[in-house]
Order: structure tokens, then sequence, then C-alpha cells
């Protein structure tokens, strides 16, 4: 069974808590390591959040302007180096 | 990376390049390749664009079609393109007399994070400020620079695999009917220039060369070089409407 990598919200230094702005990439498409997965925003600037391996994005956890936290699983990768 | 402090200035240097009037797509096709670049090295250094564009509307991920205050058939007869953006802030308007200041810059490897990169921007434009006399502080919503007349400086930037990219337009004297023609977020508040606060006219130059000084320091650039133009981009003739 292929491994479940999940994807990780960065600590972006904000005191208020970022918003998902944008999945990038659908739940069911194949990403390779480093590939724009999600946007997240604050107030004035967009970051993107790369995912962490190749594989295929399974879950996306958190919808759509959701507020989030750092180190908060933004979703998960399937795991297949083959990508 | 660490929590963010107040950055120790290193060597690497910040390359610096004054593109004039610049198309908006060329400006963001370099500034894309310049993402790349830097992205693939493991220095800091680290690029800064500073041009502006002919009319256009942008709407960044904090706006919305309800921040444009007149019809799209003003839109269409003014031909003031309307687009989509990934940059934070809301919507603007570019035309000539505002500077668009992008820094294209490795914040991960100097050791900034997002919400501080975009302190350090607004710290940079009201250290402009002091020196021409102006009093600004931060807006209301924390994403530009306001005076007593209003917003004259509005950052909108994204950051992609640790390097920032787009950034922010400072009104220095740009036609304001054009500028007023679009809400700048939820709060509305009015736009102005530097020209109108100091009620005088401001020589672009003069921002252009304090902005280079202040926003190298804030980000802890030691030196900078300056250029010219920049070899990916191609002199051409447009003929644009800017109303008289």
């Amino acid at each position: 069974m292929a491994d479940r990598i999940p994807i990780i919200a960065p600590d972006l230094g904000a005191t208020e808590s970022p918003r998902v702005s944008a999945w990038l990439v659908e739940v069911g498409e194949t990403v390779r390591a480093g590939d724009r997965v999600v946007e997240l925003l604050l107030p004035g600037v967009t970051v993107d959040v790369a995912a962490p391996v190749s594989g295929r994005l399974s879950e996306a956890t958190v919808p759509l302007n959701s507020a989030i936290c750092a180190g908060q699983k933004l979703g998960t990768i399937e795991q297949d180096d083959d990508v | 990376m660490p929590p963010s402090s107040p950055t120790t200035p290193h060597s690497d240097p910040l390359e610096v390049h004054l593109l004039g009037l610049v198309d908006y797509d060329a400006a963001l096709f370099l500034q894309e390749r310049l993402v790349y670049e830097t992205s693939g090295r493991d220095d800091r250094t680290g690029a800064l664009l500073i041009c502006e564009h002919p009319p256009l509307v942008t709407i960044g991920r904090e706006g919305s079609r309800a921040h444009l205050r007149v019809e799209d058939r003003e839109f269409i007869a003014r031909q003031l393109e309307v687009r989509w953006t990934n940059r934070g802030g809301g919507c603007l308007v570019h035309c000539p007399g505002q500077l668009a200041v992008y820094p294209v810059v490795p914040i991960d490897r100097i050791c900034i994070r997002p919400a501080d990169y975009i302190g350090r921007l607004i710290e940079a434009v009201i250290d402009l400020c002091t020196e021409l006399r102006v009093p600004a502080w931060p807006s209301e919503d924390g994403r530009g620079v306001s005076c007593r007349l209003g917003r004259f400086a509005s950052i909108g930037a994204a950051v992609r695999a640790g390097v920032t990219y787009h950034g922010m337009f400072v009104n220095v004297a740009p036609p304001m009917d054009l500028i007023r023609l679009v809400e700048n977020g939820p709060r509305g508040e009015r736009q102005t220039s530097l020209s109108a606060q100091r009620a005088r006219a401001t020589e672009m130059h003069a921002v252009r060369e304090g902005l280079i000084r202040h926003v190298s320091g804030v980000l802890g650039y030691s030196q900078h070089h300056l250029y010219t133009g920049h070899p990916l981009l191609r002199r051409t003739r447009r003929k644009v409407a800017i109303s008289a």
C-alpha cells in the first residue's frame, strides 16, 4: 500500500490565521514533489505550499476559505515515486 | 525557518532592474522566470524590478468584482483590461505615474517569514515618506500605506518556492480618475497619491531611488547593482489610451 504523506501548513509568521485561497490541484490528480498544491492567503500576500513527495492527491482536508494554523494537515498525498 | 528578526546584512547583492514602462504580462513573465532561477540557487542574491504599467486593472485574491466601481462597458470604453491574478491584496488600477515594485527575493534563505515580509515593505515606504516629509502609517487592513488624504501604496505580493514575486504599487502621480475606478479592498479606503499629499509635483526618479535604498535596507541587502532594462525584455511599441 502506498505511503500517505500529509501536506502540512507552514508557519507564515502571522498573528492572524491564514486562509486557504485556492487548491491548485484536484483530488485524484498526480503531482511531483515541489509542485504547487495549495495556496494560502494572508493580508497582502499569497503563499504556495508545495507537494512534499510525488504521488496522487488523495484528500484535500481543508476547504476553500477556511482559516488554518501552522502545522495543520491540509491534505494527503499517496506517494508514488513513478509519477 | 527561524523566527524573523531584524535581518543581518549580508553580502549577496540585490540586482535592481529599472524597466521603465512595461506591459504587465511581460513583467509577470520576467518575475516568474526570476523566481524559477532564484529558487534554484543556494545564495541570497535577489532581484528588484521597478517599472510602470500601461493602464489595466488587476484583481488580487482579496478583491472581487464588487470592488469595481463602474460597469464593464466603462472599462471597455477606456480600453482597460481586467485581469485576475494570484497575488494578495485587492483590486488595483495600474497606469503610468504609479510605481510597481517587484522584489524577487529568497525570503526563506534570508529568514524572513511572509507576514514579516509585508511589514518590511510597508516599513520601506514609510521610511521613504519620512524623507519626503509625508506623515504616513500602515493602512488599517495591513496591506498598504496611508497618509492624511488616503491610501497611496498597496501591497499585493506572492511567495512561491520560498521566493517572493508581485509586490507593491506606489501612487506617485497617476491620473486619479483611473485609480479610483476600483475600491482597493472591502473597507474602501479613499485612494490618493504622493503628489496630492505633498501638494506639489513629486519626481518619479526620487521616489524610485528612495524605494531602492529602503527596500534593500529592510530586506538586509548591504549592496545592490543597478541596471536599466533586462536582457529578457524586448522593447516594443504599443498605443495605449490615457485620458488627458
